[in-house]
């Protein structure tokens, strides 16, 4: 749950470490971020 | 065969049935829960945190549910963190209106506070990589700027206690 300033260091991070999970482009990050916290989570608090 | 750089967008991560299953468990909590996480968010938003769960109008059973079901964290007695918020520093400043500052949980919280609360907002965070210091502005509608920056989602299993969480 981390930034990377480039896909390059993203990617370059990952090479080093295989860590499970997955890198997404700011806009795709924005668009869950938005999901989860200006529509699931107010919609758990009505 | 060497595995690819795994990149998902945000659909790809939403259709996990864990996702769904993790969010159709958090919403069931009772209505006494609900109103406790009203609170205990405008908490965070108006005084940051940790908040001492004695100081809450609401039972410590009901902090508890919320703590159970992964919407809070609660540690000796106190709400250490209300996703996106966190009551201790993390990598994750966060720039409010008012000058206000806050800590969020991770990258993706961070991302997602602006929506929540209608209102740009600036995240202060460092590359993962290289410490590279970066500011992102984040309005309601999305990032501005900042083109190339990426976020890396983890699994479970690295977060909870660590300041940060699953989706």
């Amino acid at each position: 749950m981390n930034f990377f300033r480039s896909e390059e260091h993203a990617r370059e991070w990952w090479e080093g470490s295989r860590a499970a999970g997955a890198a997404l482009t700011l806009a795709e990050a924005f668009r869950l971020g938005a999901a989860i916290f200006g529509e699931r989570l107010p919609r758990l608090l009505r | 065969m060497t595995p690819a750089f795994p990149v998902r967008t945000a659909a790809d991560l939403m259709a996990d049935a864990d996702f769904e299953a993790r969010w159709k468990e958090r919403e069931s909590i009772g209505a006494a829960a609900r109103a406790a996480l009203r609170d205990i968010l405008a908490r965070f938003v108006a005084d940051g945190g940790p908040i001492e769960v004695a100081s809450l109008s609401h039972p410590a059973g009901v902090v508890a549910e919320l703590d159970a079901r992964d919407l809070v964290y609660v540690q000796d007695g106190r709400v250490v963190l209300a996703y996106p918020w966190s009551g201790t520093p993390t990598a994750f400043v966060m720039g409010l209106s008012g000058g206000r500052e806050r800590w969020a949980c991770c990258a993706i919280d961070a991302l997602g506070i602006a929506a929540m609360l209608g209102e740009a907002v600036q995240v202060r965070t460092r590359c993962h990589h290289c410490a590279a210091p970066l500011r992102l502005d984040v309005s309601p509608q999305g990032p501005a700027g900042a083109a190339g920056v990426m976020a890396w989602v983890g699994k479970r299993e690295d977060l909870r206690g660590k300041a940060c969480t699953a989706l």
